[in-house]
């Protein structure tokens, strides 16, 4: 019970702390939800996962912590959290990174706390099942401590009074910040946070928004932050991958991505989002039509059924390619044409 | 300028009190007073618990307020009998967040549309064609009016609650958060097909959205609400571009830009203050950093700090007075002390 949050992990600090090749989810029936998404996240990054519903951005998130249910086939080359491989692994194995290497928050609190015990003891519970208390009737006093130096770093107030509260005696943004406590507690090298602040009021968001860079700054959790907003992930993010029908379609620097969108779909997305440089009261740019579950079974492009520059060669499958001049990389046929010449 | 002839809707000194067990009531609304012209569209934004929704059905007269009056159309609803009262809601209507809140899954969508009417005394025939003429004007065709909700997306269950507000020929419509469980790009076509409808049907519109750029893109005026008040009311382009209320920046501030321009950024420390408890003074004055002894102490009444002629005004014993932006702390924890009432 001496180890603190400040401390150096145990794995070396240039691992990655996730390294992702290849990854392809399926269930049951029908195409692919995922199709070979390869990610990296380096220590104390925060990647942003953006995409509309049925992207494939949560089954990604869940699958991180071997979540996914038993009827998903997951494959992959390789996917490895702070140097642990993941492929493969027995649900004991993985019960073991699951914690210590990485954890998970939601977009509803109560869904991830037990409504009947004491913030103090769900802590608490979280410590001896990770090995950092061994329970023992001496160790009750160090928990304590840990469990309130825990609630401090996710600036709750009144921490002692908390300890012996229950869930639902706590506002909506207190208790993300308990799920956040909890979900650090055996200090992971990378936190999965799903949505975490889609239930929530924006003045409430910006505080969530603000601590998570700020455990990132103290710990050096890395962060993979799954969104729909892009504006939560212009604002978080050190970098940024959209995905589209179960694929990365874009990744780069939010200052590239979201102030340049290098792929049609990207740009669609952003047009759409009502601002300040749209004229009030006219007709928003829309994307027509929608995804369907045959999109994720295409060959070619995935989006040019619905791409306002769509050809022919957007009929061949397109890589994740870089772009001439800068980090990015995106998947479509006109990446590496200038704008002018499209 | 303001004649109470362009309002389609006043609402005057709306007070709403919920019995709370062991204590004194909750007030849900209190002194909430605001019309909306004819034609226009008011936006109302505020964050949970604020009231936003308790307004809402209060002005579409499904409550009975504990004190003040709802006039709609010249006509002070409160003096209305049953019949006319019905009469009177029939020309209001309500779209909500979640489509399935008001289609029946077991239905098919076009008895789903044409049931309101048939209830408001329209012969089947006739309440079946005018339901198929407005499932296909909001974009549902034909061949798809025998299906049931469920084979339809998010984006078209959301048309198809429209239709249903719409069919009965409504003057004024209450869309509380009508494109906040959906996709920004179906977003986008759902607030299009809104404009479209109200200025082909002449409607009024009270727009609840905790979504500031949406509101911003559709609304002609935005009420601010905090804790049960109105704290501002104005113009929306003088709203977003010069708040008075400290409430307002804070929320304008917070909103994330998705291409990262510049701003002033106000992160409020605490949560909302319970609504059990009676605020003598401002009820923002707890998380507010201009906060004085007369803020805690004395209500400030939504004044015109800015010579708009009554059109922009806020409660803020502040606004107006000092020059905001050079003594505004900015930043992460910019503010004041939690508030000991949350919890």
């Amino acid at each position: 019970m001496t180890t603190t949050l400040t401390e150096s992990p145990t794995a070396p600090a240039t691992t990655l702390a996730l390294d992702v090749d290849g990854l392809s989810i399926g269930y049951a029936n029908g195409p692919d939800a995922v199709s070979d998404v390869s990610l990296s996240v380096g220590p104390g990054e925060i990647l942003g996962i953006i995409g509309e519903s049925g992207c494939g951005k949560s089954s990604v998130g869940l699958s991180l912590l071997g979540l996914l249910p038993s009827s998903a086939s997951v494959r992959a080359r390789r996917m490895a959290v702070a140097g642990h491989d993941l492929v493969g692994r027995s649900d004991r194995d993985l019960h073991a990174v699951r914690g210590n290497d990485v954890s998970m928050i939601f977009q509803e609190p109560m869904n991830a706390l037990n409504p009947v015990m004491r913030i103090g003891d769900q802590i608490v519970e979280v410590l001896r099942l990770h090995g950092r208390s061994a329970g023992r009737r001496a160790d009750r006093a160090g928990e304590r401590a840990r469990a309130l130096e825990l609630l401090r770093l996710v600036q709750v107030p009144e921490p002692e009074l908390r300890l012996r509260q229950f869930p639902h005696q706590l506002s909506g943004g207190m208790r993300q910040r308990v799920m956040i406590a909890v979900a650090m507690a055996a200090e992971p090298r990378l936190l999965v946070a799903d949505e975490p602040t889609t239930a929530l009021d924006v003045t409430v968001q910006a505080q969530i928004l603000d601590l998570l860079r700020d455990l990132r700054d103290r710990t050096g959790t890395a962060v993979v932050l799954v969104s729909h907003d892009l504006g939560v992930i212009a604002e978080t993010c050190d970098r940024v991958v959209v995905m589209y029908a179960g694929q990365v379609i874009e990744e780069g620097t939010p200052a590239e991505v979201l102030s340049a969108p290098g792929h049609p779909y990207t740009a669609g997305l952003l047009a759409s989002v009502p601002t300040a440089d749209h004229e009030p009261g006219t007709d928003l740019p829309t994307i027509r039509g929608g995804i369907t579950a045959d999109d994720r079974a295409r060959a070619g492009c995935r989006f040019a059924p619905r791409c306002p520059a769509a050809r022919t060669e957007c009929g061949q499958p397109q890589a994740l390619r870089p772009v001439p001049g800068d980090g990015r990389r995106v998947r479509c046929v006109l990446a590496d044409i200038t704008e002018e010449d499209r | 300028m303001n004649d109470p002839h362009d309002y389609l809707v006043y609402v005057e000194g709306l007070q709403q009190d919920f019995p709370a067990r062991g204590g004194e009531p909750v007030r849900a609304l209190d002194d909430v007073t605001f019309y909306v012209r004819r034609g226009e569209t008011l936006g109302l934004v505020g964050e949970s618990g604020c009231g936003k929704s308790t307004l809402a059905r209060a002005a579409l007269l499904l409550r009975e307020p504990t004190q003040g009056r709802v006039i709609f159309d010249d006509t002070d609803t409160s003096s209305l009998r049953r019949g006319a009262l019905r009469a009177t809601r029939r020309r209001m209507q309500m779209v909500f967040q979640d489509p399935n809140d008001s289609l029946d899954p077991r239905f098919t969508v076009l008895r789903s549309v044409a049931e309101p009417l048939v209830a408001a005394g329209s012969g089947r025939a006739e309440a079946r064609r005018r339901a198929a003429e407005t499932l296909e004007r909001v974009g549902v065709p034909a061949d798809q009016h025998q299906r049931r909700p469920h084979e339809f997306s998010g984006g078209q269950r959301q048309r198809i609650a429209i239709a249903r507000a719409l069919a009965g020929d409504p003057d004024f419509l209450v869309l509380d958060e009508p494109t906040s469980a959906l996709d920004v790009s179906i977003q986008a076509q759902i607030l299009n097909l809104l404009q479209e409808l109200q200025r082909e049907r002449d409607l009024t519109y009270l727009f609840i959205s905790h979504n500031l750029g949406v509101v911003r893109h559709l609304a002609t005026r935005v009420a601010v609400m905090y804790l049960g008040r109105v704290v501002e009311i104005g113009p929306t382009e003088q709203i977003f571009r010069d708040p008075q209320h400290p409430y307002t920046r804070a929320l304008l501030s917070a909103v994330p830009d998705p291409r990262g321009a510049a701003r002033e950024r106000i992160v409020l420390s605490g949560d909302l203050p319970s609504p059990r408890h009676r605020y003598p003074g401002c009820a923002f004055a707890s998380r507010c950093w201009l906060a004085t002894d007369e803020c805690r102490t004395e209500r400030p009444p939504l004044r015109d700090h800015v010579d708009s002629a009554g059109e922009h005004v806020a409660a803020c014993h502040h606004a107006g007075s000092t020059t905001l932006p050079a003594d505004l702390p900015v930043g992460p924890a910019a503010t004041a002390s939690t508030d000991p009432v949350t919890a």
